[in-house]
């Protein structure tokens, strides 16, 4: 389908050793377009890449919790092959965290250094056309936690709402030049983030959960495919909750 | 580490009065023992014994003592 063709377009992918990112960076290869893959381990990222589709894709293992060098990788990322960005993926993220009471302030900062600080430097690199073409589109991986936070997630939530946040604000300053900016809120995907719920909770109890079954990370995937492409032109400052069915009620599973 | 130290570690994470639990108190008997204490269990387990708890072995949970038991 045209509206889905991504040939000769260019996409950085963060967190693409796994999980969503890994899952979005295969899917956009099969729809022609070229990744530069950023992740911690060049092995992961060579794990990627040998289920990608097409030529070009670059592994280029980058910490972005070094936020101070993530304009000069950038930077890297554009001139390995001279070709600015149409899209960026932003699907780094981590979990972790506790009740209030037993969380600590270390994780809580680490948490919002790896969730949401480096996206606030890679929004800055994407505001100039030298990075980010006119008409790109930016999609970063949020969750229902931004809207519907649960218990235990006051680190993990607020930095997923601080994303959202800073979306909206990119939205409106890019609109001029037609870069879209938008979030996908995703229920638990089956990953390893989310290995804790799927392995104890039994699948019927899944399914009252998720009565359209469990969110995969090519599901997720689709979304943020759709978001980059021309099929979404006019969306941006937008939000989408993938809710596998969820009735709103809190994902509550332990006892 | 000695069964009072661990009854106190208990007792911080199910937010009881001290000297509130025994081995044999049943936690369905104790007021404050629901999701949120049994997530302040598992950070508890994670910080002090290095063990990670999982969804199951909270449900199989009882008494007190199936707690200490993991205490190792």
């Amino acid at each position: 389908m045209a509206g889905l063709d991504l040939t000769g377009r260019k996409y950085l992918v963060t967190g693409a050793s796994s999980g969503i990112g890994q899952a979005a960076a295969v899917l956009i290869s099969k729809l022609g377009g070229k990744v530069i893959l950023n992740g911690r381990g060049e092995e992961r990222l060579r794990q990627t890449l040998m289920q990608m589709e097409g030529e070009g894709h670059q592994a280029m293992p980058f910490d972005l919790t070094n936020l101070e060098g993530i304009k000069g990788y950038v930077d890297s990322c554009l001139n390995i092959d001279g070709q600015r960005f149409d899209g960026v993926v932003f699907a780094a993220g981590m979990g972790a965290g506790s009740v209030l009471r037993t969380e600590s302030l270390e994780n809580l900062q680490n948490v919002m250094r790896v969730n949401f600080l480096p996206y606030f430097s890679v929004l800055k690199a994407c505001g100039s056309r030298r990075v980010l073409h006119d008409g790109g589109s930016i999609v970063a991986v949020s969750s229902r936690a931004a809207e519907k936070p649960d218990k235990a997630q006051v680190s993990y939530a607020s930095s997923k709402a601080a994303l959202d946040a800073a979306s909206q604000v990119a939205a409106l300053e890019f609109a001029k030049r037609s870069v879209r900016v938008n979030t996908v809120r995703p229920e638990m995907v089956d990953t390893p983030m989310s290995a804790g719920f799927f392995e104890s909770v039994d699948p019927e109890r899944q399914r009252e959960f998720y009565p359209l079954g469990p969110l995969t990370a090519e599901d997720v995937a689709n979304t943020i495919v759709f978001l980059l492409s021309d099929m979404s032109r006019k969306i941006t400052g937008q939000h989408i909750y993938l809710s596998a069915g969820n009735d709103g009620r809190p994902i509550d599973f332990l006892i | 580490m000695e069964l009072k130290e661990k009854l106190a570690l208990i007792e911080e994470a199910l937010d009881t009065q001290e000297g509130a639990l025994a081995p044999e108190t049943v936690l369905d008997e104790v007021e404050s023992w629901d999701s949120i204490a049994a997530l302040s269990l598992i950070a508890m387990m994670d910080d002090n014994f290095g063990k990670t708890l999982s969804g199951s072995e909270i449900k199989a949970l009882k008494t007190v003592g199936d707690i200490l038991a993991h205490m190792e």
